[in-house]
């Protein structure tokens, strides 16, 4: 019994982890690969800054991926501990 | 004959005449740029001189997109003396363009929205300068002409500022001949080139206008007569 409720716990910390996880990464709503950096240097001819965007590899989670994640653990979480509580009652 | 009818006095038609002589040798003396370099030149946008990129954003209330063209070409026919007569054009390729997501990246080339397979270039060529004030070697204006994207065409007037580099030591190690650098900023409406996009996208997860900044660097040689 208690290894259920352990498990249903963990499944929740995940589920809480993953969406910490999001909302610091950006809380963007895609996920995306590659991020784009600005990279400003003086340019000694032309005496001026100039920005250059350069794509470095990045993973940044996005909700389309971390959503169905959290909701399907938490669901798995919710499940176990009800089956939980419910057969403490019957016994 | 009317004018001299309109000043009372001969003195005052001459100071007249030196005005207007001032203000028409000033209009003149804006479309240049002071640099000891002149004639017709063939301006080619060239990655090793500095990197050619447009960087654009789509601001929308759902979601921020950043973005980048690199496949960025283009030639000008460009005089240092009269910028003024400046013409070219400038393309990249649909194709080239990335949002760090592979699938939005798909779904930006698609027939949805750019459509790369039947639209695979965007294009701009100018046909006319104007408001064009120099400073030194670098001038500012608007560059007007026909901006081509999604198979529509529109007239739009772009703001651009240029800096000219005179051939010299260093700009050599780069490219051949003069250096120039032509920045940028304007917006385009996705509307205006009949871009519909995924219904019920555009407003929520894509602006309706998208900032653009283009960066273009190329190097000017005199053009070769035939």
């Amino acid at each position: 019994m208690k290894s259920k409720q352990l498990f249903a716990i963990i499944l929740f910390v995940i589920a809480a982890g993953l969406l910490g996880w999001w909302i610091a990464a950006g809380h963007h709503p895609w996920t995306t690969t590659q991020r784009m950096v600005s990279v400003p240097a003086t340019d000694p001819l032309f005496g001026t800054t100039v920005v250059t965007q350069k794509w470095v590899n990045q993973f940044t989670p996005g909700i389309e991926m971390i959503g169905p994640a959290v909701v399907v653990l938490a669901g798995i979480g919710s499940w176990m501990l009800w089956r939980n509580r419910k057969q403490s009652r019957a016994i | 004959m009317q004018l001299k009818a309109i000043f009372r006095s001969k003195l005052s038609y001459a100071v007249f005449l030196l005005g207007m002589g001032m203000l028409g040798a000033g209009g003149v003396q804006a479309q240049r740029l002071a640099v000891a370099s002149g004639g017709e030149k063939l301006l080619t946008l060239n990655d090793n001189v500095n990197k050619n990129q447009f960087i654009w954003t789509s601001d929308a209330p759902l979601e921020s997109i950043r973005g980048t063209s690199e496949g960025v070409a283009g030639t000008f026919t460009i005089d240092p003396q009269d910028l003024s007569s400046l013409r070219g054009t400038i393309t990249t390729q649909v194709a080239t363009m990335k949002t760090g997501n592979d699938t939005r990246d798909n779904h930006l080339h698609s027939s949805e929205w750019l459509d790369a397979s039947r639209f695979p270039i965007i294009t701009f060529t100018i046909t006319s300068m104007g408001d064009v004030k120099t400073s030194g070697n670098s001038a500012t204006g608007m560059a007007t002409g026909n901006f081509t994207m999604h198979g529509v065409t529109k007239r739009v007037s772009i703001p651009f500022k240029m800096t000219y580099l005179v051939a010299n030591a260093s700009t050599r190690q780069r490219a051949p001949g003069d250096l120039v650098m032509i920045s940028a900023d304007f917006d385009i409406s996705l509307k205006d080139f009949n871009i519909a996009g995924t219904e019920g996208v555009i407003g929520s997860k894509v602006g309706e206008k998208i900032k653009i900044t283009a960066q273009l660097f190329g190097n000017a040689l005199p053009r070769t007569t035939t």
